[in-house]
This record gives structure tokens, sequence and C-alpha cells, in this order.
């Protein structure tokens, strides 16, 4: 659980002009020494030169506020103005008023600070904006006494001047950042907003490593990259508007990079190296997603696959089948006759009375009513083991067309055989069905049940299937459990004939 | 953060769509439940050959579906489908076995009354070999 994030987490990486949030490391001090040093010294013209985001600007308020009680300073934010309207400004500024010569008011405004023992010292920043003759009237005016120069140039601005004039002292900002000092300085900064920790504990060594890569030591380049780490770890909402400093960095072009387009800031901060990695893991995410979803639609796919087809209504009759209509020859007796042995084949009356069947052995018991996949999977039957059949079940699988062509006797012989006297059965799983003669084969069926005779012969009781029949016209008689009796008329040519009772 | 929420919403959906292939087997259980009927059907209508061999694919499939009393429901109509079938064109031994196996699956299956007395004492012959 993430803590709530501090509330003026905005501030830690905002504008950083503030003196209160400068945090001292080597090259910013020996800058300012020298900076100090040289204001005592005559002419006091001295240029701090740095590329852009060091914290040149940042350095001359810290040396404003370190020389106040000693030296007047005055900051110039904005220098692109004329020698005129520039000397008017600073008058205005240092409480001078307007005057219609201002230059001179200023330099005798630091002559007399001069005679007070101490002098007028101007903080022109972004000083490569000066306009060439503003430049040069404060270049002109460093000699005169009590008045202090210190401009902050970068180095483009020094290579569009063509170098800075002799009069002036160069003082090199010194390099960016080291990583222990990054280090030390993001910590600093985050401490205070967050004394707490919870946020400089989210920046592991790793971390550091990777800031201090991707900013290259450069205060303001890593004050926009954590500026926006606040923001898309949620620390910071995203659509808060960027800490000026970060916009800047952001906008500003990398050195030996022309000025031209430029990308909105977060997406130039997003680009840096620093996101690499959480933009790997958001594609790294978004790929997983992907690849989740394929894998769904695939497994989906394949189970639709997986299903076959369904499979048309029950198909009519082959070619050569026919559904024989009820023909008129059809009677039913509504008060049939009570069989006797002659018109009961033997086959049924030995269903009627079978003889005492030979006990199965006994298989092991399965209670399963609630079977589960592997049980159903796994049913193969024992086939119990039958005590030696008799010589004429030597072929209980006898074809349809041996039972139509046997006589009742033989039907007799099938129904008297136990049940347990089969031999072993087929493999359970796919029973082999007998192949189909051929020749025309009658299929009997009767709903609810009939006994048929064929052509005046006992076949049995139905299902009745494929018995195999002589071409040519057959009658087909059912005896229904009701005592109705139907016939049916049948042509037989070839293929198969359907008979349903009826 | 907001795409990490959205990620997980994403996740969640394609979790939704991998378990619906799972939960297919409804499809598959009214396709068989529809076809054992057209077999049914084939059965009455002395089609026996066709119901038998049918039924027994049927049979495989209803077995592939995940356990569950419909699911032994459709086994045992296709095993009834299929002895029967196979009683029907002589293949008494094959009639048994598929009896049996029904009854494995439900020892107290009984036939419906209507049931032809030849089909019946196939049936009977290896009911008390199911318990």
């Amino acid at each position: 659980m993430r803590t709530a994030p501090p509330t003026h987490a905005a501030d830690a990486f905002g504008l950083t002009t503030d003196p209160s949030s400068y945090f001292p490391r080597a090259a910013l001090e020996v800058a300012l020494a020298e900076l100090v040093e040289r204001i005592g010294e005559s002419p006091a013209c001295a240029a701090l030169i740095g590329e852009p985001g060091l914290g040149k600007t940042l350095l001359l308020h810290v040396l404003e506020e370190r020389l106040e009680g000693d030296v007047e300073c005055l900051y110039v934010p904005f220098p692109r103005l004329e020698p005129a309207e520039l000397w008017s400004w600073i008058a205005v500024s240092i409480g001078l008023g307007e005057n219609a010569d201002a230059r001179a008011a200023v330099l005798e405004h630091a002559r007399r600070r001069a005679v007070e023992g101490t002098s007028l010292l101007l903080l022109v920043d972004d000083a490569g904006a000066l306009p060439p003759a503003s430049l040069r009237a404060l270049l002109q005016a460093c000699g005169a006494p009590g008045f202090s120069l210190v401009m902050a140039f970068t180095s483009a601005d020094l290579s569009r001047l063509g170098g800075l004039p002799r009069n002036v002292h160069p003082i090199e900002l010194g390099p960016p950042m080291t990583p222990a000092e990054t280090r030390a300085y993001v910590r600093a900064r985050l401490r205070r907003v967050d004394p707490e920790g919870t946020l400089a504990a989210r920046l592991g060594p790793a971390r550091m490593a990777e800031l201090h890569e991707a900013s290259a030591g450069v205060p303001a380049r890593l004050h926009a990259l954590l500026d926006a780490w606040l923001r898309t770890s949620g620390e910071l909402r995203r659509d808060a508007p960027p800490a000026p400093a970060a916009q800047r960095a952001a906008s500003e072009p990398p050195a030996g990079r022309p000025a031209g387009r430029r990308p909105p800031p977060h997406a130039a901060i997003e680009r840096q190296p620093f996101f690499r990695g959480r933009r790997k893991r958001r594609v790294s995410l978004s790929l997983a997603f992907l690849l989740v979803l394929l894998l769904a639609g695939f497994w989906r796919f394949a189970a639709l696959r997986r299903e076959p087809a369904p499979e048309p209504a029950p198909a009519p009759p082959a070619a050569t089948a026919r559904e024989l209509p009820a023909l008129p020859e059809e009677q039913a007796s509504v008060a049939p006759p009570p069989p006797t042995p002659e018109s009961t084949p033997p086959a049924e009356l030995a269903a009627v009375d079978p003889p005492a069947p030979a006990p199965l052995p006994p298989l092991e018991p399965e209670p399963a009513p609630a079977a589960t996949a592997e049980e159903l999977q796994a049913p193969e039957v024992e086939e119990p083991v039958a005590p030696p059949p008799p010589a004429e079940s030597a072929a209980p699988e006898a074809a349809p067309a041996d039972r139509a062509a046997s006589p009742p006797g033989a039907s007799a012989a099938e129904a008297g055989r136990a049940p347990a006297a089969e031999p072993a059965a087929p493999p359970l799983a796919v029973p082999q069905l007998a192949p189909a003669a051929r020749g025309p084969r009658l299929s009997v069926n009767a709903e609810p049940w009939a006994r048929i005779q064929l052509d005046g012969k006992p076949v049995g009781e139905t299902p009745l299937g494929e018995l195999s029949i002589a071409p040519g016209s057959h009658v087909v008689t059912a005896t229904l459990p009701d005592g109705r009796v139907l016939e049916r008329r049948v042509e037989a040519k070839s293929g198969d004939l359907y008979v349903v009772f009826p | 953060m907001a795409w990490v929420r959205w990620s997980f919403g994403a996740l969640l959906c394609a979790a939704l769509l991998v378990a619906l292939p799972a939960r297919s087997s409804s499809p598959d259980l009214y396709r068989i439940t529809v076809e054992l009927g057209r077999l049914e059907a084939l059965l009455g209508g002395a089609h026996f050959r066709e119901a038998g061999e049918k039924a027994l694919l049927l049979r495989g499939q209803a077995l592939a579906l995940p356990p569950s009393d419909e699911a032994r429901q459709l086994v045992i109509r296709a095993e009834l489908v299929a002895g029967t079938a196979a009683l029907a064109l002589g293949q008494e031994a094959a009639a048994r076995q598929s009896f049996l196996r029904a009854l494995r699956l439900d020892p107290r299956l009984v036939l419906p009354p209507s049931a032809s007395p030849k089909v019946q004492r196939s049936f009977d012959s290896v009911k008390g070999m199911a318990r």
C-alpha cells in the first residue's frame, strides 16, 4: 500500500531560483568564492559561464543573498533592453526614480556607494540576450568606481559574441554534478518535502544511477525528470502544471542541437532514458495483454473447431431406401385371436419363458451415482467369464439375414441361449457393427413394439434390423401389444427398406 | 497510474474471455442433447445402423464433457440408443455391453414401460451385473 503523496511534492523539483533551495556543492561554491573575490577588485566585472541548467540563475540569487548588507545588488532578470531603457530600469530599480540621464545617475549612485565602502552590483542573468549596445554600455561602466557587474552567459552566448571582452573575468561554473552529488542533491530536495523519506526510499541506487545518467548531472534536467517521475508515479497529478524548471529544461535543446520545433515538455521528458525502463514495462504489459487476448481467442477458436458441425436432421433414407406408407391392405383387428402355439414363434415362446440364464460372474461392485469424467471414461466392463457356450452359440452375432433365413426352430435355439452364455464381448468402446449384407434388407420397428411376421413367418420382435429378404413383393405383419394386427406390403428391389408400425 | 488500472481491467476481460471457452460445455451439452433426440428419432424410424454408429460417436463426445449429471444422462441415453440399435442388428453382446455401461452409470436405470420385451430382456440380463 502506497502512502499518501506528500502535500508539497510539487515543490521538490519546482522553481530553483529561491536561494533557500540552494544545495551547496563543490563547483558552485568555488564559483561563488571566485565571484565574491572578483567583486572586491576593480574593475569588478565577471562573467559566470555555464551550460543551461547548471544553476547560474540560482547562483546569482545566492550571491545576492550572501552579499546582502555589504553590496547593493540588483538582479536584472530580463536584459533585452536597449541602453537607455536598461539604465532607466536600473535607476528606477535602485530608487533613483525617473532621470533624464539615467546612466549618469546610476554611476553617481555607485560612486557614492564606493565612498561608503560598498558598491552597486548588477547581476545580469541571461546576459546573452543583451543587445550589443547595452552590453557595450555595461562593460564601459565597469571601470566606474563602485560599479560591479556579474553576467551569466552560456557557452553558446560567448561563441555568438565572439568571446568576452578583456576586462571581463570569466568564471566557469564547473562540471555537472557527479553521481554522488546527484544522489545527495535529490535526497536533500526530497527531504524538504518528504521528511519521512517515503519518496527517497523509492529511489534506490539503481534508479539514482539511471537518473544521473539521464540528466547528465545537470540540475535542471534532473528537476524535469524527477518532476515527471512524481507525476507518472502518482505522487503528483499528471495534469498538474509542470514545474517551470522542468518546462524550461525540457524545452531547452541539448547542446549542439538547433532549436527547432520543440516537443511538448512531458513528451520530451518521458523520452529520456530514465523513463525507458518504465516504458519497457508498459510495453511488456501491453504485449502480455495482447498475448493473453490472442491465446484466449485461439483457445475459443479451437474450442469452436473441436465442436463438429451439427449434423443435418435425420437423414432421409438413402436413395435406395424407401419409407413405406401404410398400404391399403393394412388391417387392424380390434379383437385379435389369442395367440396359439402356431401363431407364436418359438423364439417368442422362449422369450416369454426363457430358460434360467446361467448366473453371470459378479463384477466389482461399482456404485456410481455421481460419476466423474474419469469414471465415465473408464467404463470398460469386464466381460464375465462365461461357461462354454453351446455349439449353436459359436456364432452369436449371426447376421440378421441368417436369422431371417433360418427356420423358427433356429430362432428358438438362439432365444434359448442364456445371456451369460455369450462369449467375450467385443471391446466396449466401439462395438463393431456387423457389415451390411448385400441385397434388399428390411428394417422394422414399431411403437411401442410388435411381433413381426414376414410373409407369414415370424421373424421376431421389434426392433428388427437389416433382415435380408429376397427381391420381390413381401408382406410384413405386425402384431402390436394391444392385439392389433397391421400388415404392409413391400416391394423389395435393392437397398434398404424401413417399415415402422403403426 | 491510469494505465495500470486499464491494464488490470483489460487483463480481467482477457481472463473472462479465457474462462468462456471453459464454459463451452453448455453448447456441447445442448448440441449432444439435440443430436441424441435425432438419433432416437432415427431409431424409431428403424434406421438402426445409422443410429447405432452415431450413438457411439455421441457417447464419446458426451464422455468428453466436464463431469456433471447432465453429461452422465447424455452418456446413458447414448448407451441405450447404441444398445437398442445393436440389438436390432442382432449384436446381442454389444447391446448388453451398452446396457451394462448405462447401468453402471445409473444402477437404478429402468427402461420405459413401452420398451420392447426384446430390449427389456437384454437389459434385464445385465441389470444384476451393474449392482
